[in-house]
Order: C-alpha cells, then structure tokens, then sequence
C-alpha cells in the first residue's frame, strides 16, 4: 500500500470501520512507514482534541411543546366541500400546475376511464407512494366559503434525496376557480395555517382570492376527496445539483379522476430559489 | 425486533408515552446532529421539534424492517436541509460551500482573536469548529456530522443518506481533512501571533 492510499484510509481506522484485506494492508503499511505512523496520530489527535465528540444540548425541554404540537387536530381528513363538481376539481389541478409551470395541460385525450375505487388503488401502489423515501403532502381544505379556512399539512416520509417542491392552488370563496396570474407583491396578508411553522401558509390577494401554498416533497397528492373524485400526483422528480443541493430538475405530473387520467412530463430549470419554469 | 421498532409500533397506534420515550432517548443525538449541521442552537431546537412531530405524524407508515435510528436521522437530515433552505431564501445570500482558499468564516474569526491560544475559551474554539463545519459541502458535513457527533456507524450513515458505504468513507476523509488544514491554520496562526 503507498502513502496516499493509506492516509485515505486513516479516518475509517481511527473510527473502528475498517476491516479484512484493506485494514491488514494498512496495518502492515503503518509498520513498515514511520511517516504514516506519524500523521495517523496527528489526525488521531486533531480529532480527539479539537473536534470533541461531546455538543451542547438544548437549551431548555423541549417535550412539553412537541405534547402540544402532536395534540394538535389530524389533517387526514377530506375536502368538505360538496358543491363542487369534477370539472371544478380539474379546473383547479389545472390552474395549480399549470399556472404555476406554465404549462398547457389537456393536450392528450383523457384516458381509460377509471372508478374511484381503481384511483385509489393506483395511488397506492405508485412508485414511491407509501415508500419512505418520499415525502408527501395532504391537504384538508374546509369551509370554502366566506370565512375561508385552508388546512394543509405535511405527511412526513423522509427522503435523502428530496428537496421542496413549491405548489400553489387558487380558489375563491364561493367554490369557483380562477385562473390569474400571480402576484407576489399583492398580498393583503400573510398568516400561517394550521400546518406546521413556515412550511406552509396562507395567502389572501387584493381581490379575495385565496391561495394556498406548501413547500413539500415528493410524490404530491392533493385530495379533492371522494365526493369529488380527483388527485393531481408529481411523481418520479428528477435532481440535479444546485449549490450543493438537489433540487427537481424534472417530474411526472399525473391527475386522476373518475373520468379518466392525464399525465404530462415537465422539464424545469430554476429560474431562481422558488420557482420553476417549463423548459422547451 | 428491537426495542426501539416495538416503540415505533406503539407510537403508530397512538401511545405518545412510546413516542415520548423514544424522545428522550434520541433527543440528544439528534439534536447533536442538528446543532453541528446547522451551527445554531436556536435553529437545531426548531428542527428537532420538526423532526419528532414528522416522526409522530409517519409513525403509522413505518416498517419495522427499517431501523428507527435510520428513519428518525432520515427525518431530521430532510428537516435540517429543509432549514437551511429556507434560511438561504430569507438571507437571499449563498452559503459558501468549498471555497476553501478563500476569506473565510474561520479566517473571519481568527482575524478578531488576539489571545494567545492557551487563552481561548472554549466557546470561541466551538466557533471555529462551527465555521469550519459550516462551509463543508452539505454532503461531507452530513456525513461527518452523522458519524462523529451523533456517533452514528458508515452503515447507519449511508443507509441514511442513501449512499455507499465507500462513499461515507470519502465523504468523511474529505470532511476531516479539510477541518483539519482549516482548524490546524487558524490555530497556529494564532499560537504564532498571526492576525
């Protein structure tokens, strides 16, 4: 073994995780070279004394309000609004996404018809869906009336690889979905909603519109419940690395509904930190 | 199973005395993690809260074929990128990430330090640890701060963090080596009375 290869190894020795040929190579190596016997104690002792093992704890107990932020109301629920119809569930999967991407969505036929019951067995068997590398979203939407009330919460399924991915869905009080253009430098108020901290919040514009935004992570499902019979699913999202960080580079956009499917593939490029723009 | 799988499974059904218990016996490590990766304590403490209401709220999805060590670093590794995501969004400026030759935190820190180092506190040493830390690559400090703050083996890690075992290993070479030029110049630039 020659000196570089065996100081790339020294870090793996002084932590116990070397072992078999490689850890009798290195052995055998540090016998026979003072130099690397000398500079695997140099690191051995850097790590010992300058980067100590031992960190700070929190500051003050941190239990009581995570008993407060688990009672908290299940967001598991569905969208109560019964007046709406498909079309008006579609209309806002459309609007949502392709609002937000700029994108024409209905450029294919509608698919095989399917029934709610297949819908949800599809959902549940996607890729990713119940995997625990995903992470997805929820989003119980109440009262869509005069007092608009939009819940929205994370369901937490971790992922190494995820990133946020920003959604955005418009309704109006009265239960009719407006397309429009988003203006950020029109909002009357900012107010968090009852998911947690800043990964969601609600948005009221000038002209009462209400906008319901959630950082969230891959896949996506936005329950429009089984009155109403529709999901719009981002799936299999591809990364690429930005600044160090993986961020969606491209995804399947699918939405079902109980007359059918439609499905588009979006490449994106970042446009800047928050926002994506269809590419070609 | 092991004890920690039977308390995730009792936290599924809803027993909060299982997910407390399972709280307090990682709250430490996690926060460990935490606290190195982000470089504050104020955020580490929002993000393991974060981390353990995501952990109550998936309960219900975890297999037990997985380990909760794995899940539970899985969550807070998603919540801490998560939080400094948001963090360069409000701050709207870049966190430097490898630009080890250039004026750095830790250079900043060095240059406002003119005790002799026998006389710098402890506090002061954390904080160029920390500065060091902080302009790792997301990659290698992941990696570094799982294994050696949160003591964590390379399995665990690259399970975790979805890589290799080899590339754990890289990963935290890397890490050390860099900490170490950086840790080892500002030091002895100040034992020596460099400015």
């Amino acid at each position: 073994m020659e000196c570089n290869s065996a100081e790339t190894q020294f870090v793996s020795y002084i932590d116990g995780e070397l072992s078999g040929p490689l850890l009798e190579q290195l052995e055998q190596h540090l016998q026979e070279c003072p130099k690397c016997r000398a500079a695997l104690e140099e690191m051995r002792n850097f790590l010992e004394v300058r980067i100590p093992k031992d960190s700070p704890e929190p500051s003050h107990d941190l239990l009581p309000g995570l008993r407060r932020r688990i009672a908290e109301p299940s967001f598991e629920r569905v969208w109560t609004v019964r007046r709406l119809s498909l079309a008006a569930a579609a209309a806002l999967a459309l609007v949502a996404a392709g609002w937000l991407y700029h994108v024409d969505f209905f450029r294919g036929s509608a698919a095989q018809a399917r029934s709610v019951e297949r819908v949800l067995s599809l959902m549940k068997d996607a890729t990713g869906w119940q995997d625990i590398y995903g992470v997805a979203a929820e989003l119980e939407i109440s009262q869509v009336a005069a007092a608009d009330t939009v819940k929205a919460a994370l369901v937490p399924l971790p992922s190494p690889e995820d990133t946020p991915v920003e959604i955005t869905y418009k309704s109006s009080g009265s239960g009719e979905f407006l397309q429009g253009i988003l203006d950020p430098g029109n909002y009357e108020s900012v107010t968090e909603g009852a998911c947690s901290g800043a990964e969601c919040w609600i948005l009221h514009d000038s002209t009462k519109n209400l906008w319901v935004s959630t950082r969230t992570h891959t896949p996506v499902r936005v329950d429009f419940g089984t009155a109403v019979g529709g999901w719009l699913s981002i799936q299999n999202i591809e990364y690429s690395r930005r600044e160090g960080v993986l961020v969606p580079s491209g995804f399947d956009v699918l939405l079902w509904g109980p007359g059918g499917e439609q499905s588009l593939r979006l490449t994106l490029t970042l446009k800047d930190a928050e926002f994506f723009q269809q590419e070609g | 199973m092991d004890q920690d799988q039977e308390l995730m499974l009792r936290t599924a059904n809803g027993d909060s005395s299982a997910f407390e218990t399972l709280f307090r016996k990682w709250e430490r490590r996690v926060y460990a993690f935490l606290y190195r990766a982000l470089g504050s304590g104020e955020a580490a403490e929002d993000c393991l809260q974060e981390t353990f209401v995501k952990l109550w709220r998936s309960a219900p999805r975890y297999r037990p074929d997985f380990k909760v060590s794995t899940y539970l670093f899985r969550i807070a590794s998603n919540a801490m990128i998560d939080q400094r995501r948001r963090e360069t969004r409000h701050s709207r400026v870049a966190t430097p990430l490898s630009d080890c030759d250039t004026y750095s935190s830790v250079d900043a820190l060095r240059s406002d330090v003119s005790e002799p180092p026998d006389e710098i506190a402890a506090k002061e040493a954390d904080e160029l640890l920390q500065a060091a830390i902080a302009e790792l690559p997301l990659d290698q400090r992941t990696a570094f701060v799982l294994s050696h703050f949160s003591g964590l083996t390379y399995a665990e890690v690259a399970e975790i963090t979805h890589t290799k075992l080899g590339t754990v290993a890289s990963r935290k070479f890397a890490a050390v080596k860099t900490l170490q030029r950086k840790l080892s110049r500002s030091f002895g630039g100040l034992k020596n009375g460099v400015q």
